[in-house]
């Protein structure tokens, strides 16, 4: 796809953080060869950033494995040894706050990070992560934030009606930690039925002794990719050795008709078939020849494009200007809809916006943008 | 002076991860961590594995050829050391052994006395830039100032 092109950096790996990449997930000389590439194109004194930081303990997992032999690995060693204390020490952290929900009996699905450095990793080195995700089920979410609060967490905002409609999670801290207390999956995914899906693809994992869930290949699959697949100031590239450890280890296990119709049901086909066709193109992700066909014959919709422009673009530009941001918020509304009626759109819409510039009521829409207009205006 | 026969990780509290011939070790509950090379890799493994301080010192005396009540002795201060950082207890009874008699790990092929390197708070190793802060073998350059070792 030649998407796959745009937004090098930003929406794709760099060429660099491609070649780190190769050394982290390929086998033999390509690996070795990539990673030489990679450390002669790279400022090894400059600032690599989180996102590449983040990829080198993988990389020297590989590495060491291959036998390399490089005096940069020592220094690699020295990242995965801290990737390693952090990770252990956050899970410590953890424990008692999951056991606390447990025995509440709040059903806790641990999300991202988690459940692949214990599942599918192994490793407390190889998933680098600085917050820890999981969901609770809807009816549960009231009962788990109290407890967090009477435990000392504090929310970033409080929960609301238009959170739970609009939002995905609620933002948890104490000190240093922070938790993402899912109550949908994706920022995308609002709808019960979308819980629903997610929640009816889940399988049991144990958490330090805690019985948990963490989602099945097929949810976990889908999750990943439409995580990853987004415009970011930093590149997100952890989704890609986070989808080849589910397809590498339980590609034979994916429900691919399952996930395909999600994805139609949910307008995201489009950014899947953009994944997906990536690792297929970059890491020999070999897909059934029907999902090959369904993604490539995929026509998105309006409302589906209208929403790709948000996620997949650089929008920064639109915020300078008070019109086009709103455009960007129409943007994004069209990505949480789950009607193409006009009229209900824009019905809808006028509630996101509410909910967007924190107004008591849609009363308040038209004042605000009479006031907005005057002040750019310079009327008194 | 721990005259105790067997030991076990003090686990939950006690992680660690054999990284390249080191472990490295985290004492969860006190936010320290170690680092134990060579011998000191070897006789960690053995503890993993649920081996008594007797096999212990007869397998050194047999790698090594040398005199075992020197090496009683060497293995005696290294595990009163660990004693100290809360990373084993003492148990009245063998544990049950572990399918992996800590035979994975290649013993060194010079004898020295196993060591525990201390690093007395992990937040420091945390605040330190991970690759730009680190020397050539891989160790924080802040291990100037270590806690000696043993």
């Amino acid at each position: 796809m030649k998407e796959h092109a745009y937004h090098p950096g930003k929406l794709w790996p760099s060429l660099a953080q491609e070649q780190l990449l190769k050394a982290a997930l390929c086998d033999g000389e390509e690996a070795l060869q990539a990673f030489r590439t990679w450390r002669q194109g790279v400022d090894l004194e400059g600032e690599l950033g989180y996102p590449v930081l983040r990829l080198l303990p993988l990389a020297y997992h590989n590495l060491q494995r291959l036998g390399l032999r490089d005096p940069l690995i020592g220094r690699l060693k020295g990242v995965y040894r801290r990737f390693w204390c952090e990770n252990q020490a956050l899970f410590f952290a953890m424990h008692p706050v999951m056991q606390h929900l447990r025995e509440a009996g709040v059903d806790l699905l641990m999300l991202k990070g988690a459940p692949l450095v214990l599942s599918y990793y192994r490793n407390h080195a190889l998933r680098p992560m600085s917050d820890f995700d999981f969901a609770v089920r809807m009816e549960h979410l009231p009962r788990a934030v109290e407890l967090l609060k009477e435990s000392g967490w504090t929310l970033r905002k409080e929960l609301s009606a238009d959170g739970l409609q609009f939002f995905h999670a609620a933002l948890c801290m104490h000190g240093s930690l922070q938790v993402d207390v899912h109550y949908h999956f994706l920022r995308e995914c609002v709808t019960p039925t979308a819980d629903q899906w997610f929640w009816s693809d889940v399988e049991a994992v144990d958490f330090q002794g805690l019985q948990a869930w963490q989602l099945g290949p097929t949810a976990l699959l889908f999750h990943t990719v439409m995580h990853g697949v987004r415009w970011n100031e930093e590149p997100p590239i952890r989704w890609i050795p986070d989808a080849l450890m589910v397809l590498r280890q339980r590609g034979g296990e994916v429900d691919w008709d399952r996930l395909l119709a999600f994805a139609d049901s949910q307008r995201l086909t489009y950014r899947l078939a953009l994944g997906l066709t990536y690792l297929a193109e970059n890491f020999a992700v070999e897909l059934p020849e029907s999902v090959h066909t369904h993604l490539q014959q995929y026509r998105p919709g309006v409302l589906e494009r209208i929403a790709n422009r948000a996620v997949l673009g650089d929008v920064r530009r639109c915020y300078a200007h008070p019109l086009t941001k709103q455009g960007v918020l129409f943007a994004e509304y069209c990505g949480l809809v789950d009607s193409a009626n006009p009229f209900r759109l824009l019905w809808g819409f006028s509630h996101y916006l509410r909910y967007c510039w924190e107004l008591r009521g849609r009363l308040e829409i038209f004042p605000t943008i009479f006031n907005g207009l005057r002040q750019r205006l310079g009327w008194r | 002076m721990s005259t105790a026969q067997y030991f076990r990780l003090n686990q939950p509290f006690v992680v660690s991860e054999l990284i390249d011939s080191e472990v490295v070790i985290m004492n969860l509950k006190s936010g320290n961590y170690y680092s134990a090379r060579k011998t000191g890799a070897l006789v960690w493994a053995w503890l993993e594995s649920g081996l008594p301080v007797a096999a212990m010192t007869s397998r050194l005396a047999a790698i090594y050829a040398g005199d075992e009540a020197a090496y009683a002795s060497d293995l005696t201060a290294f595990l009163d050391r660990l004693l100290d950082e809360g990373l084993i207890q003492p148990l009245a009874v063998a544990a049950v052994a572990s399918a992996d008699p800590g035979d994975s790990l290649p013993p060194p092929s010079a004898y020295q006395p196993p060591l525990l390197e201390v690093y007395a708070d992990m937040q420091d190793l945390l605040l330190l830039d991970p690759i730009h802060d680190t020397d050539d073998v891989g160790w924080p350059v802040a291990k100037a100032n270590p806690v000696p070792a043993i």
